[in-house]
């Protein structure tokens, strides 16, 4: 029997940045059950993104998580402009950047996945298949598996 | 008397004197000219033959007065019927003339009636021209305003529905029947609102013609609505084939909407059988002509006219679901390629809905 290496049990850290206090509190809850130790930080609009990422405004030193869960439609900076300054980030452009969106455009899909987003994830219209996608999030990302 | 009188009155003095030397029938007939000649040129018989008399009078040589009369009065006699009727010519051609002025005025008059009347038809074609184009206009802006509504309503939707089911798993364990039944009723409640604005976006989503025509292959379009509704066919055991499907010109996405709202509707009103559903198509004098033939509960003849209806449904939502779109849907798309589409039903013994697009 192999021992677990201290790597799959250390906590996950997730940036979410969302503005809708609603759907933070789903997708907390979608996470509750979650295999791993889920270390969410949220960010309220693109600015306080960036700044948690990169280290300023209240935030003292930056943060280098494990996923990052970005809603398009936020104040102050866009979703788009947050995707692109990771992914143009020479420390931050590995991070792995789901899109969170009301929008079914393909234009909207096209120029996410132009910007290097990870995956596009149109927000789930319920709770099971918000359930769902979360689960899948956590296998495919964050090193947990499926119930 | 004028030159023209006097003239002629000379002339007639000439005659008259050569009569008197005998030379009658000469001078009679110069005589006669002479007087024709005085009433064309509207000198006038009379004239000629008081001058006649005149001149009768200045003559005191009685023996030759009775010839001299007898000319006088063979002027009038033969004149004045030549007189009369160049009178009277005079007056048609006047008449003539007077006719002609009246109805170059009726002629000019109509022109000018004619020239309002054309205006007055630019006006109001500019005029309705003018409401047809803002017709157009309020009704895209109708479009894109419910398009944009449908699109709002799902975020808070999204939110009461998740919400919702949240609090049905967090009060799961609580032994409240009644609380249960009632989130149970707001959950259906929330998954129909939903349908019905996947719908409304649908419906509305059509009216964008951005995108091209093309040649759309409706077996393939077929075998893929099959893949879609694999499930319901497995539950239902369905039997459903296809034969004689064309290709046709038109937008691919929407044929693949009709064709899959045509035959769900036919799995979904099945009777006590499985459903046998046939779909097919016949050249038809400038038209594809499909049918969609099914084996289910069928349709009254008295509510055809509803079927098309946005939001219509003849049946209770506990009978079977839907919303009641999904043929005012396939009418529109009809509709939108210049085609038509019916059916034929009998309750109890299935129905065919049939759609034509010409070519």
């Amino acid at each position: 029997m192999t021992l677990p290496t201290l790597e799959e049990y250390r906590p996950m850290k997730v940036l979410l940045v969302e503005d809708n206090v609603p759907d933070v509190v789903l997708i907390k809850e979608a996470f509750k059950e979650s295999k791993r130790i889920i270390q969410m930080t949220v960010a309220r609009d693109g600015q306080e993104a960036i700044d948690c990422l990169k280290g300023g405004g209240h935030f003292k030193a930056p943060l280098l998580p494990d996923l990052v869960l970005l809603d398009l439609n936020i104040p102050k900076k866009s979703g788009f402009e947050v995707l692109s300054e990771i992914k143009n980030d020479s420390v931050l452009h590995d991070v792995p950047v789901i899109v969170l969106s009301n929008s079914s455009l393909d234009t909207d899909i096209q120029r996410a996945y132009d910007s290097h987003a990870n995956f596009y994830i149109i927000k789930p219209p319920d709770l099971e298949h918000l359930f769902t996608a979360m689960r899948y999030v956590e296998k495919i990302w964050l090193g947990g598996s499926l119930k | 008397m004028n030159k023209l009188e006097k003239g002629i009155e000379k002339v007639y003095q000439a005659v008259l004197r050569d009569y008197l030397e005998m030379k009658r029938e000469v001078s009679l007939r110069q005589a006669y000219e002479i007087g024709r000649q005085a009433v064309l040129e509207d000198v006038g018989l009379l004239r000629i033959v008081t001058v006649h008399h005149q001149l009768l009078a200045g003559l005191n040589d009685g023996r030759k007065t009775a010839e001299i009369l007898s000319a006088g009065d063979f002027l009038r006699e033969t004149l004045s019927s030549f007189e009369m009727i160049h009178r009277g010519y005079k007056e048609m051609v006047g008449a003539l003339k007077q006719r002609t002025n009246e109805l170059d005025e009726t002629n000019r008059k109509l022109s000018e009636l004619n020239e309002t009347l054309e205006t007055k038809v630019a006006e109001k074609s500019a005029a309705a021209e003018k409401k047809s184009q803002e017709l157009v206009r309020v009704n895209h802006e109708l479009e894109q305003f419910v398009h944009a509504a449908a699109h709002d309503l799902k975020e808070p939707l999204r939110t009461i529905t998740s919400y919702v089911q949240l609090l049905q798993r967090s009060y799961q364990s609580v032994k409240d029947d009644e609380a249960q039944e009632y989130v149970h009723y707001v959950v259906e409640g929330t998954h129909r609102l939903q349908e019905l604005i996947d719908d409304l976006l649908s419906y509305t989503r059509l009216n964008d013609r951005s995108q091209p025509h093309q040649l759309v292959e409706m077996p393939k379009v077929f075998r893929e609505a099959l893949s879609s509704l694999e499930t319901v066919i497995k539950e239902t055991g369905a039997q459903v084939t296809a034969d004689g499907l064309p290709s046709v010109t038109a937008n691919r996405a929407h044929m693949s909407l009709l064709l899959q709202n045509l035959i769900s509707n036919a799995l979904k009103f099945h009777g006590k059988d499985p459903p046998k559903i046939h779909v097919s198509a016949r050249r038809d004098a400038g038209q594809w002509v499909f049918s969609v033939s099914d084996n289910g509960i069928g349709i009254d003849r008295k509510y055809f006219d509803k079927l098309f209806v946005v939001f219509q449904r003849l049946n209770t939502r506990d009978e079977y679901p839907g919303t009641g779109m999904g043929l005012a849907l396939c009418r529109k798309i009809i509709e939108q390629l210049n085609g038509k589409i019916w059916l034929e039903s009998e309750v109890g013994k299935g129905t065919v809905f049939y759609f034509a697009i010409p070519f």
